[in-house]
């Protein structure tokens, strides 16, 4: 979410100094010609003046409105995950670990030290600890195997011993 | 900073387009008591007071057209910016000193990207760090150090958290500006540990 709204709002921002200019354009032309340019703004009030809000285009762009609008508020008020967990604190330096890349991290590890062939890894700040749910696709008696695998990689990342770990386990399908 | 107040921003426009959009809507289907549903989109009266303007409604008008202009800048430059919207830092000045202490006269400039570059050089060092990104921020003499380490995943982040501490004791040695607050965030990269130099 937040690289869509840094790229929102730089399209904001352009939409707003186009604007901004337009609107001292078109003063500044109306005042000196006598006509607005380069937009009629005359033309375009006439075609308000002869739509009213029963009409169905005006219609449905409040409703396009209204949706557009609780879609966005939907997307901008539900938590977001944190970009960074944090690894220890002092006051003067803080040290901070990139989540995304944590995930991949631990992902890589359980793949590569158990008979897990997928392996899917949320990682998120649990009060001062971290919870780790790992997702994988293997036998249930490689669990023990994949809790190790995951909880050695939280250690070498210098995450917090006692996080807790939730593996969740789909068995791998047969080809017949 | 820039991801929250776009956060913000883009929640109050989402609350004004649903607003928006919802009398629209009710006034639309007729359910708003006092509006017609027949009522024009642009009402003459507002026509007609366009077109009555005086000259300093006018002004008022292209002016606000330059103050949204002007914020239509500052949003765009904020993404820009690196740092998240913190000042970067200027350059370091310091004062030459002689061996009795006074002062001669003459001062060593040092460029505030050159002293970022350094402190990367030095991170790069570090056993385990592939790759550094250093911002300074605020003032020279007491700046915000922030920094984005790549490192290998074979890595133990304790080890190189010791070693990046020691860089950084460095580093406020041999430039006497100890940073005022230094938040350093590891990012694990797929690859192997360089040998430790």
């Amino acid at each position: 979410m937040r690289p869509f709204n840094r790229i929102l709002s730089l399209l904001l921002g352009l939409a707003l100094i186009a604007s901004g200019l337009l609107i001292v354009v078109e003063v500044v032309t109306a005042f000196v010609r006598d006509t607005p340019w380069p937009i009629r703004v005359d033309q375009w009030a006439a075609t308000l003046r002869q739509q009213t809000f029963a009409d169905t285009v005006p219609r449905i762009v409040f409703l396009a409105t209204a949706a557009v609008g609780l879609v966005l508020l939907a997307a901008e008020a539900r938590p977001w995950p944190k970009r960074s967990l944090t690894l220890a604190s002092d006051g003067q330096r803080s040290w901070w670990l990139h989540r995304r890349s944590a995930e991949r991290q631990i992902a890589r590890a359980v793949r590569s030290g158990t008979s897990a062939t997928a392996a899917k890894v949320r990682l998120r700040p649990r009060g001062p600890s971290w919870r780790l749910r790992v997702g994988v696709t293997a036998s249930p008696e490689a669990r023990p195997d994949i809790e190790q695998r995951a909880r050695a990689a939280i250690q070498r990342l210098g995450g917090p011993q006692d996080a807790p770990v939730r593996v969740r386990i789909a068995k791998a399908r047969r080809v017949n | 900073m820039v991801d929250r107040r776009n956060r913000l921003r883009w929640a109050l426009i989402a609350l004004l387009l649903v607003a928006a959009g919802v009398a629209g809507s009710l006034i639309s289907f007729d359910r708003l008591p006092r509006v017609d549903a027949d009522t024009p989109l642009l009402p003459d009266a507002a026509v007609a007071r366009w077109r009555q303007a005086e000259d300093w409604r006018l002004a008022a008008l292209a002016a606000l057209g330059l103050l949204l202009a002007l914020y239509g800048w500052r949003i765009l430059a904020a993404q820009l910016r690196r740092g998240g919207g913190r000042t970067a830092m200027g350059d370091l000045e310091l004062a030459a000193t002689n061996s009795n202490g006074d002062r001669p006269g003459g001062r060593t400039v040092v460029r505030s990207p050159a002293l970022a570059h350094s402190i990367e050089d030095d991170l790069e060092r570090v056993g385990g760090v592939q790759r550094a990104l250093v911002g300074l921020f605020g003032s020279p003499h007491q700046p915000e150090l922030r920094a984005q380490l790549d490192v290998s995943g074979t890595a133990d982040l304790r080890r190189v958290r010791e070693r990046v501490t020691a860089a950084l004791e460095r580093l406020a040695a041999t430039t006497t500006v100890p940073p005022r607050s230094a938040t350093v965030t590891f990012r694990v990269v797929e690859g192997h540990t360089r040998r430790v130099q």
